[in-house]
């Protein structure tokens, strides 16, 4: 600390100082101006996305509300009225044990 | 100089770090402190402000293959309401805008009457044509507001298991089902939507000042909608046909206490709940109501006389067709003895002399501890709400005759799913499991809490439910003459049927509950199905009213879930 002090009674290291200073307030209110233009891009965006995604939603809703009216129609009667049968004599195979062989 | 230079550097040290800190206040103030203020203003500027907007976690249906399908959601749309004193010809307004959406003429007319009022809605939950449309029409006086509604795509499907939301005082809140259950974790932190990086961090810091917060999340249900519409279809179709009072069926992994599906008929839709008359439709029977099972109990006081190797399957005793108890005469319910029986024929003719005789070979303390033990009179903690335990207190009773009543079902009287847990300790092993409705909850912060299956107690050794398996398997193979025995699968089922009681007296004449459960394969199940018909006209037993339906939601699951044949 007293090292920086001896340094900063010279003039030279006053006016660097000084420049620092006015560099870092203006490094300062850069920033701070540019997160808030950034807040205000990211805020509008934000809606637009909300907006995209409502789009979205109502599709997919729209799909699901499909989905569900088809999951009740498709049933046993549905699947006779159209001609198919019930399978009849179901064999299975079965064999204990791995069935793959070298 | 020295000490001159060294109060400067000091000073304006201090002097950035209080403007730091002033910055960093402003944002705080800003962007969490007053968000909501600022947050409205920016939506009024935007798109328009609405007092109904809200947000709200959803809930999920789960197929089997894992796939998401929205059993409650959020819908967004628009309103629209009229400023009375700008409009000029309200005639002419209504006949415009009701060519484009329902609006009711009277109550059009009663709120443009109100001048004095700056702000009357008139219509919501219009879709964006219709928006587009009253757009169009360029009226003065008429404005657009969006608005979002909880919606229920599904509509009927699961009402029961999943609720709805409402409004209690001047809140939005989840009123039955999950949506109450789960209330806290579906509105979470209301619109609380940060919009940078600044806000992120100092909204983390206002939960910690503030205790945590809500994270809000969305629930994933158990339920696959692919089955529940399967069981509906079904129970609805039993419960037509035979004119019930009520209809009832539940699908459970009886290993893991996972509910597949859950029905009941009549049932409501969410999305219309104000127009429900009978409030008692929300009421969700299957863990809010107690019953008198009936010979569903039966299977359970057998599996426990054997455990105590008390009685086999192959024990007989002589079947007069009554036991005289206490003075009081219990029947058969065909009032016929048998003579020499053993204890599968007390099953497949479902004997309530042979359920008195199990009891009685295993003695009243042993009898009581393993109900207890199956869990009757105490809660399952399945996370729905509104769940009562089951009603056992006649077993703290000396009395013979009321053991013996409750070897087949009678005088003890508890909730669907309480019995439906002690069944399946006869499916898994002898275990009893805690069931639910919700497989996680998903939560915005990407965490995700899923349900570990819990395993409460052993209740019965893994013998003796081999045993009760392969008898209730030949019981089921036997009902109504084996017509609806399975080729290549073993099925274990008992049907029940009892009389319904009312103040604590019987009702006479058709006044009965039918019950039925059954699990497949039987060593090896990976389904358990509970079906129950409240009053069913034109039937006297279950073995006729819920034996065929029984019979087509297995097969179903047997072919959804692809189970391989086991015999």
């Amino acid at each position: 600390m007293t090292r920086i002090i001896e340094k900063v009674e010279k003039e030279e290291a006053r006016r660097k100082l000084f420049g620092l200073l006015i560099f870092s307030a203006i490094l300062m209110i850069s920033l701070y101006m540019y997160f808030m233009s950034v807040t205000v891009i990211k805020t509008v965006e934000r809606k637009e996305n909300i907006m995209i995604i409502q789009g979205l939603n109502s599709d997919n809703q729209a799909l699901e509300e499909s989905y569900f009216s088809i999951l009740n129609k498709f049933n046993k009667d549905y699947a006779y009225s159209l001609g198919f049968v019930d399978q009849k004599n179901t064999d299975f195979v079965f064999k204990s044990g791995s069935v793959a062989k070298r | 100089m020295r000490d001159g230079s060294r109060t400067r550097i000091k000073l304006v040290g201090i002097l950035i770090f209080l403007f730091g800190l002033a910055l960093l206040g402003r944002l705080f103030y800003l962007q969490i402190i007053k968000h909501d203020y600022y947050s409205d203003k920016a939506n009024a500027q935007y798109i328009g402000k609405s007092p109904q907007m809200f947000n709200r976690g959803d809930i999920y249906f789960k197929k089997k293959d894992g796939q998401l399908i929205s059993g409650a959601t959020i819908k967004n749309g628009f309103l629209v309401a009229l400023i009375p004193k700008q409009i000029t010809n309200p005639e002419d307004v209504y006949n415009k805008i009701s060519k484009i959406i329902d609006v009711d003429r009277e109550n059009f007319f009663k709120k443009i009457n109100k001048k004095n009022d700056p702000y009357e809605e008139i219509a919501h939950r219009l879709n964006e044509d219709e928006k587009k449309e009253i757009e169009k029409l360029n009226i003065d006086g008429l404005r657009l507001y969006p608005e979002s509604w909880r919606y229920y795509p599904a509509k009927n499907l699961a009402a029961n298991v999943i609720g709805f939301v409402g409004f209690k005082d001047n809140d939005l809140l989840g009123r039955y089902g999950i949506e109450y259950k789960y209330d806290e974790v579906l509105k979470g932190e209301n619109g609380n939507n940060n919009v940078n990086f600044f806000a992120e961090i100092l909204s983390k810091i206002k939960k910690e000042l503030k205790g945590g917060g809500n994270e809000s999340g969305s629930v994933v249900l158990s339920i696959d909608p692919v089955v529940q519409s399967f069981l509906e279809n079904t129970i609805q179709k039993n419960f037509d046909n035979l004119k019930a009072e009520q209809a009832g069926g539940l699908i459970i992994d009886p290993k893991t206490g996972r509910i597949i599906a859950m029905a009941i008929k009549p049932d409501f839709d969410p999305n219309n709940y104000s127009k429900v008359k009978d409030q008692s439709l929300f009421v969700n029977p299957m863990v809010e109501n107690i019953f008198e099972m009936g010979s569903i109990m039966k299977p359970l006081t057998i599996a426990a006389a054997i455990d105590q190797n008390k009685i086999t399957p192959q024990t007989t005793y002589f079947d007069k067709g009554y036991v005289d108890i206490d003075s009081r005469r219990l029947n058969n319910f065909d009032k016929k003895g048998r003579g020499k029986v053993d204890m599968q024929e007390v099953l497949n003719q479902s004997l309530n002399t042979g359920a008195v005789f199990a009891e009685q070979q295993l003695g009243h303390e042993k009898f009581r501890e393993y109900i207890k033990n199956y869990g009757f009179g105490s809660k399952t903690e399945i996370d729905l709400p509104g769940e009562i335990a089951g009603r056992i207190s006649t077993l703290e009773s000396k009395r013979d005759v009321e053991f013996a009543t409750a070897s087949f079902g009678q005088n003890i009287a508890v909730t669907p799913i309480e019995m439906i847990i002690a069944l399946s300790s006869l499916a898994n092993g002898g275990f009893i499991v805690r069931p639910h409705v919700v497989d996680e909850i998903k939560y915005e912060n990407g965490d995700i809490v899923k349900t570990e299956p819990k395993i409460i107690k052993q209740v019965l050794k893994k013998e003796t439910t081999e045993i009760l398996s392969g008898m209730l398997s030949k019981v089921y193979d036997s009902i109504l003459g084996g017509q609806f025995k399975i080729d290549h699968y073993s099925v274990s089922a008992k049907t029940g049927t009892a009389q319904m009681t009312k103040d604590g007296k019987y009702l006479e004449g058709d006044q009965n509950l039918h019950t039925f459960f059954g699990y497949a394969p039987s060593y090896n199940p990976k389904f358990l199905t509970f079906l129950f018909l409240i009053n069913p006209q034109g039937v006297r037993f279950a073995s006729v009213s819920l034996t065929p339906p029984f019979s087509d939601i297995t097969k179903f699951l047997i072919n959804y879930y692809e189970i391989p044949p086991d015999r």
